[in-house]
């Protein structure tokens, strides 16, 4: 079983041309060593090769009728023969998804974890701050500072209203 | 000092234009992961090579000049009439006062349960550097062991502590 499937794969695959030997209709050939391939993509318009590759015996008929004239062709005939060369068309191919909800939605949830982990360490891991960070230390320094006069120009001292002993507006 | 508020100038004159680079990078990124356009066929585009060559030298001219300015106005001369020598130690500082006699101390950062209430925390040391003021002063800076860096941020200074090395800045307080 194996052996077969091994031997048809060779068989197929032996002469580099097989592929344009097989296909129903005209192959384009890769530059790069690439085995030409089906691909939906928009840069790409025209593919190498057509989606579908064995033809139903009722899809032979319609390519033969396809060699007439195309006015002779109904619509859901001419639907047909496009859905045979493409699986995708432009309209399907450039389809927007809901994919960027998931990915916002599981961000958001891991950050929240992040959170929660964040907020236990708080708890239960870290000491108290130390007492400067108190009110009543963080007034006496402040206090202090602008007794200096630190970074009088833009910093901390320029936005103190000395004359009138208050911040400035 | 006037030093520091024309390094603070040319900090924000840097930093507008570094953000105006981002922004337009920014731009062109987003325009061109979500164009509709599908030319893989562009060779040729010799307009826009030139304009974007010529245009960062510019932009790199631009920042350079005031950059230059202020790294020659750091080195005026300004005949320094007091020299103090700074020694950095594993993790103290030693400063000699050597001119007119010798007054050699030093200095440690005090521990948050030695603080007087309104004491800054971190910032606090037992002896502190006595420096004259509208007096240009010689700081000679070096160290004992390892690498340290004496800074004073609002007149501008930062000098590295390098051991073997004895490194001067000019200051007027």
């Amino acid at each position: 079983m194996l052996a077969t499937r091994v031997f048809s794969l060779v068989g197929k695959r032996a002469i580099s041309t097989s592929v344009c030997v097989r296909a129903h209709e005209s192959v384009v050939k890769s530059e790069d060593f690439m085995l030409p391939a089906y691909v939906d993509r928009r840069d790409y318009p025209l593919p190498d090769v057509a989606h579908v590759k064995h033809l139903s015996a009722s899809q032979k008929a319609l390519k033969e009728k396809e060699k007439a004239s195309w006015s002779s062709l109904s619509m859901d005939e001419k639907v047909e023969l496009y859905r045979i060369k493409f699986k995708e068309s432009f309209a399907e191919m450039n389809r927007r998804s809901n994919e960027w909800k998931t990915v916002v939605g599981t961000a958001m949830f891991f950050i929240g974890i992040t959170a929660l982990i964040i907020t236990w360490e708080k708890l239960y891991v870290y000491g108290p701050l130390p007492q400067t960070f108190d009110k009543e230390w963080e007034a006496m320094q402040t206090k202090r500072m602008l007794d200096m006069k630190v970074n009088p120009i833009q910093g901390l001292a320029s936005k103190w209203d000395y004359e009138k002993n208050e911040w400035k507006k | 000092s006037p030093v520091m508020e024309e390094l603070i100038t040319f900090h924000d004159h840097a930093f507008m234009a570094m953000s105006l680079i981002s922004f337009l990078v920014l731009y062109a990124l987003l325009s061109t992961l979500t164009t509709k356009l599908t030319n893989t066929n562009i060779t040729d585009a010799q307009e826009m090579e030139t304009i974007w060559t010529i245009l960062p030298a510019i932009i790199l001219i631009l920042i350079a000049l005031p950059s230059l300015r202020i790294l020659y106005l750091t080195d005026e001369v300004n005949d320094p009439s007091f020299t103090i020598k700074s020694i950095g130690h594993q993790w103290y500082w030693t400063y000699e006062y050597t001119d007119y006699g010798g007054l050699i101390f030093n200095s440690y950062m005090l521990p948050p349960l030695f603080l007087n209430p309104g004491d800054l925390r971190l910032l606090e040391v037992d002896n502190r550097v006595v420096l004259p003021i509208e007096a240009p002063v010689r700081m000679m800076i070096t160290s004992q062991d390892v690498l340290h860096s004496w800074t004073i941020p609002t007149l501008g200074l930062k000098t590295d502590a390098v051991p073997g090395r004895l490194n001067q800045t000019v200051f007027t307080a």
